[in-house]
């Protein structure tokens, strides 16, 4: 079964990095991971991805697990960009272990 | 119609397209696509005027000179729905709850006011000028406060209208003209003391229905492409000026409404090929135009201020700060192209790792961010209402609008230096295709090897349309001119504070309550 990740972006209105393209990289890596709308009622995972490191995007009600992507950073932690695809699906397998749990 | 009209009606939705095409909405949706935006606009019985011909209300938004003003507005529905700016371009009603677009919200935060700035600067990233939407949003936010401290003071009942009017716009998604500025005739002239009434908007008559009223709106941007007009004086009034403090909302076809379509210095380009337009897609500002009102009705629901002499300088000055808070947003969106444009064309033309070149292009970014500075703060610095509406810091929000109309002429200036000086001697696209001497111009205009002529051609046709022309007046009297936003600087700063802070650090000792003076 894939693991479901509903995805925020903030706008991206001034950004360091592309959202949507950060999310094809991100299938790319994990084809067993489906990415859908932060709004679908169905999700493991909730990935929020700010365009920059003011990191606005709304943050919705979610009681599971959240990533947080702002810029080049991964829950505040900053990586270069090339890293970032790698880091954030990292970050998705730990929280995917953690559900497991 | 002159010459071929095609509205671009999927307003060029593949720029848009997202790649995660399962990212869609659950919700409850009330808010229009940019297509439905633009069917909806077919339905109208409106009278518009251009180079003195009534066009047939159905084909308005055809016409060649207008079409690109409607497929720019229309991505202000169409961003609403789209994952990747959705977060941007959507709000919550405070009066339903329900899923709104932001253009038709009261804002209820900072946070609010600030989604605002960025979310104009992200929709001018794309359309690359004016999306008109915002100064109905601008109206409807500065009615609102308003209007409530009008009825605290006065006991009337116009903020319920308001707020009705409003749940009306949300529920509809409909987009709604700002008209604010009178033609004033004779500057040195109260509206009463003018030789012709009309030169302000003034109510005629009134009756158990309604209102009637009669004059003009002048610099109508997004009139002829809008469901209805909020009319809002357009300036402080006095008591003698009654019948001039008046605001309601018209629909842009009702009987006694007709607008005349105002010209642009690119207007022959609309109706030749697409090259030569720089901008063919979403046009040029935001397409202004004279709003006629012959002895136009209004019914009672619609009146929001009908003789409230003392409110109407509230009225202008909160919508005017709202509207100047836009333009660090906007025109920092519109440079982000203008910017991007520059450094294109400094890659086509084999210059851009010149030292200088680099110098240019980092001013140009520091003069935008600093306009896009401006508008953070003032929303940053947002207070809240007695409404409960949040409004900007109006000091800074003037500030940020004066810095537009300085400095993207000093952004389009530098842009113009790094494009070079094809960029007014361009031969026309017509020139590239014909068969005889499109090879010289495809041939000499070339830059460096691997870049098609036609595509450093497209550039700088972006460029000379963005950087000049109606594009650069506009920013200099669009939400009023240099002289509006100084005037607010004496009234909004405490010049007293500033002679006492220098006479302390002076070791001046002030003599008792006397103040400087």
């Amino acid at each position: 079964m894939k693991t479901i990740i509903g995805v925020k972006f903030c706008g991206h209105c001034n950004p360091l990095i592309e959202g949507p393209e950060v999310i094809e990289n991100l299938k790319k890596l994990g084809p067993d991971l489906e990415f859908l709308s932060w709004e679908e009622q169905q999700k493991d995972i909730l990935l929020i991805i700010s365009g920059c490191t003011a990191d606005c995007a709304t943050r919705p009600q979610f009681k599971g697990p959240v990533i947080n992507v702002s810029g080049s950073s991964v829950e505040r932690i900053q990586y270069s960009l090339s890293e970032l695809p790698s880091q954030i699906l990292r970050t998705i397998r730990e929280k995917e272990a953690v559900c497991l749990d | 119609m002159a010459c071929t009209a095609i509205l671009i009606c999927g307003i060029g939705l593949a720029l848009i397209t997202f790649h995660l095409r399962e990212l869609t909405f659950k919700g409850e949706m009330i808010m229009k696509t940019g297509k439905e935006y633009i069917e909806s606009l077919r339905n109208r019985n409106i009278k518009v005027y251009v180079k003195g011909q009534l066009l047939n209300s159905e084909e308005v938004i055809d016409h060649p000179f207008i079409r690109g003003h409607v497929n720019s507005a229309a991505m202000t529905f169409e961003l609403a729905h789209d994952p990747a700016t959705e977060d941007l371009v959507s709000a919550i009603s405070h009066l339903t709850g329900k899923k709104i677009n932001r253009f038709t919200h009261i804002h209820q935060s900072r946070e609010d006011l600030i989604k605002k700035v960025k979310m104009l600067r992200m929709i001018s990233q794309k359309t690359g000028t004016c999306y008109q939407r915002c100064v109905g949003f601008d109206a409807i936010n500065a009615l609102y406060s308003t209007t409530f401290e009008m009825d605290m003071k006065l006991g009337t009942s116009y903020h319920e209208r308001m707020k009705k009017y409003i749940e009306y716009m949300q529920d509809n998604d409909i987009m709604v003209a700002g008209a604010m500025t009178d033609p004033k005739g004779d500057r040195s002239l109260r509206p009463g003391q003018q030789a012709d009434p009309d030169m302000f908007v003034h109510v005629v008559e009134r009756n158990d229905q309604g209102i009637v009223v009669r004059g003009a709106k002048a610099h109508m941007t997004g009139m002829v492409n809008s469901h209805e007009m909020l009319i809002m004086p357009t300036m402080g009034m006095i008591a003698e000026d009654k019948d001039y403090a008046v605001s309601c909302a018209i629909p842009v076809d009702a009987p006694g409404v007709l607008h005349i379509f105002g010209r642009q210095t690119n207007d022959d380009r609309k109706c030749e090929g697409e090259i030569d337009q720089g901008n063919a897609q979403f046009g040029i500002v935001g397409g202004e135009c004279l709003t006629v009102l012959e002895n136009v009705f209004v019914p009672w629901e619609k009146v929001f201020m009908c003789g409230e002499t003392d409110f109407a300088g509230m009225l202008v000055e909160r919508f005017a700060s709202y509207h100047r808070q836009n333009y660090g947003g906007c025109k920092g969106g519109v440079s982000d192209i203008v910017i991007g444009a520059a450094a294109v064309m400094a890659d086509y033309s084999g210059y851009a790792k010149a030292a200088h070149i680099k110098d240019k292009i980092n001013e140009m970014i520091h003069l935008a961010e600093t306009l896009y500075a401006c508008s953070i703060a003032c929303s940053a610095e947002g207070k809240q209402t007695a409404s409960g509406s949040y409004f900007v810091d109006p000091l800074l929000a003037n500030v940020g609008k004066h810095n537009v109309t300085r400095l993207i002429y000093d952004i389009d200036r530098i842009a113009q230096d790094i494009g070079g000086g094809l960029t007014a001697t361009l031969p026309s696209e017509s020139d590239l295709k014909n068969p005889d001497i499109g090879k010289y111009v495809e041939k000499y205009f070339k830059g460096v090897a691997s870049v098609p002529t036609e595509d450093r051609m497209r550039m700088a046709r972006l460029l000379e349309n963005m950087t000049g022309g109606t594009a650069l007046i506009e920013s200099m009297h669009g939400a009023g001119s240099p002289q509006a936003q100084k005037v607010m600087y004496s009234k909004l700063s405490n010049l007293d504070h500033k002679k006492r802070c220098a006479m302390a650090i002076a070791g001046i000792k002030p003599k008792g309550d006397e103040k400087a003076q």
